[in-house]
């Protein structure tokens, strides 16, 4: 190869992979997460603190400490509670709403949003109808439980483990309805 | 093939900085440590990977090493890569570490350093597993000596044990490389081989969301005719990591002094003068090494 070959070859694989600069992924508000996984049904807004001895009891039981003492809960009048949380990717961290029946098993769950590399399966129906009717008693693990998506091993381990962690914050925060 | 000419040192960087590509393949918060992390199957990702090499015992030496990689996601496991190597090498006045006595020839000129191809397979998942491993093997092929800048014809394949393990929710990674690296070389009719070892480790916490900070540190080892009694060169290096991570690409930033190394003294060049400093090894190695990785997924 002639050197002005290579001056061309090299000027171009410095600057061709120009930057993708990412973009958020929105999918639902909580409004329409609301409306997707609770239809018809009124539920009321509420933000409620856990208490340090309630986040010891969460952590405790489900293996996962809570991020934040913060919890958006929506509630129903039956007492079904749909949760809007939030847990680490492996680059930002992604929102999704939890529905909790009145019995404490999860009704649904959709993802909110999600702005990984790799790993949008965890959008699809096929994936999170495998929470659907899990409780406490459940193990919510990845490769037990719940299957691992590959590419996105860590999304799907933490949306998991968050799950755990609101079942029993569910648990906790009903008995103070 | 030489560029003597053609492409300066600045333009270089002048056209990294300008227009700064990317890509995301198998993101590591490390410039040099491995993680064991792999492509998913059927995915892409080009990885270009930017190091200067610089200072010796005497004279001026820089090396502007210029390493471009694709990379493939066969299975979940299994990633195969293809890299170009290249580099910038400015030296004047600077000792053969081979033979003091005479200096490197003085130039300043890009070329061509070889290729290679990359094979790394997963054992284990950091994500899942109690701890992560996955075996990797580099077959390369050598035109031109990277330390020196002279013709050659070099054949080596690095093999490294790769591990990591993951703490805090996965925000702090710990991982760590043995690398030994076999290399047979012919240069002007004269045949010689040598065995590279290194030893890596690192730690890096993601602090906020895209950004994470940590150390690196490295023992680089070499050993004449590949025979473990013949210890070479030693030097170590230490030094901070930074990492920025987005939907489609990253990068990471590490800025390596050595801190040690052995011997210390080469022996006296042609003017008498003592070619040595006073706890770094000077010969293989250089005072500092700078990285900048980054990788755009496509």
């Amino acid at each position: 190869m002639r050197p002005s070959q290579w001056n061309t070859l090299v000027a171009g694989l410095l600057l061709t992979p120009i930057p993708y600069i990412g973009h958020a992924e929105t999918y639902l508000t909580e409004d329409q997460a609301a409306a997707v996984l609770f239809p018809g049904v009124k539920l009321e807004a509420r933000w409620m603190e856990l208490t340090p001895a309630e986040i010891k009891t969460i952590t405790k039981m489900s293996g996962e400490k809570p991020l934040s003492s913060r919890t958006r809960v929506f509630w129903g009048p039956d007492h079904e509670a749909l949760f809007i949380d939030r847990v680490l990717g492996k680059h930002e961290f992604i929102t999704y709403a939890a529905a909790i029946n009145a019995d404490g098993t999860v009704k649904g769950i959709e993802i909110m949003d999600y702005r990984e590399t790799y790993g949008y399966q965890v959008r699809e129906a096929a994936w999170r109808e495998k929470f659907v009717g899990k409780s406490t008693a459940d193990p919510l693990q990845l490769d037990k439980d719940i299957p691992n998506i590959s590419g996105a091993t860590l999304s799907s381990k933490h949306i998991a483990n968050g799950m755990r962690r609101l079942l029993h914050t569910y648990a906790l925060l009903k008995t103070r309805l | 093939m030489r560029l003597r000419h053609g492409l300066s040192l600045l333009s270089i960087i002048s056209a990294f900085i300008m227009g700064t590509p990317m890509a995301q393949a198998d993101e590591s918060p490390f410039a040099y440590v491995y993680t064991t992390e792999s492509l998913p199957k059927g995915h892409w990702e080009y990885e270009q990977w930017n190091t200067l090499r610089t200072g010796k015992a005497a004279g001026e030496y820089t090396s502007f090493d210029l390493d471009n990689e694709f990379e493939h996601g066969f299975t979940d496991n299994l990633q195969i890569s293809f890299y170009l190597h290249s580099s910038f090498l400015h030296s004047r006045n600077t000792p053969d570490p081979d033979e003091l006595t005479t200096n490197l020839e003085n130039q300043n000129s890009f070329d061509l350093n070889g290729v290679s191809a990359e094979f790394k397979y997963r054992l284990l998942s950091a994500e899942k597993d109690l701890f992560g491993l996955s075996l990797y093997a580099e077959p390369e092929l050598g035109v031109r000596n990277k330390l020196t800048g002279t013709d050659t014809v070099e054949r080596s394949i690095e093999c490294k044990l790769l591990a990591d393990k993951h703490f805090l929710n996965d925000r702090l990674i710990l991982a760590a490389n043995i690398v030994f690296e076999p290399e047979w070389e012919r240069e002007n009719d004269e045949r010689s081989k040598e065995l590279k070892n290194e030893y890596l480790l690192g730690a890096s916490y993601r602090f906020v969301p895209h950004w994470s900070a940590g150390v690196e540190f490295i023992n680089r080892r070499l050993f004449e005719d590949q025979d473990f009694a013949k210890q070479g060169a030693s030097a170590f290096y230490l030094g901070p990591a930074l990492h920025y991570a987005d939907q489609r690409w990253w990068a990471s930033f590490t800025i390596l002094p050595q801190i040690a190394g052995h011997p210390q003294t080469l022996g006296v060049d042609a003017t008498g003068n003592p070619v040595s400093d006073s706890f770094r090894h000077f010969g293989e190695y250089e005072k500092m090494e700078i990285r900048l990785k980054f990788g755009v997924e496509f």
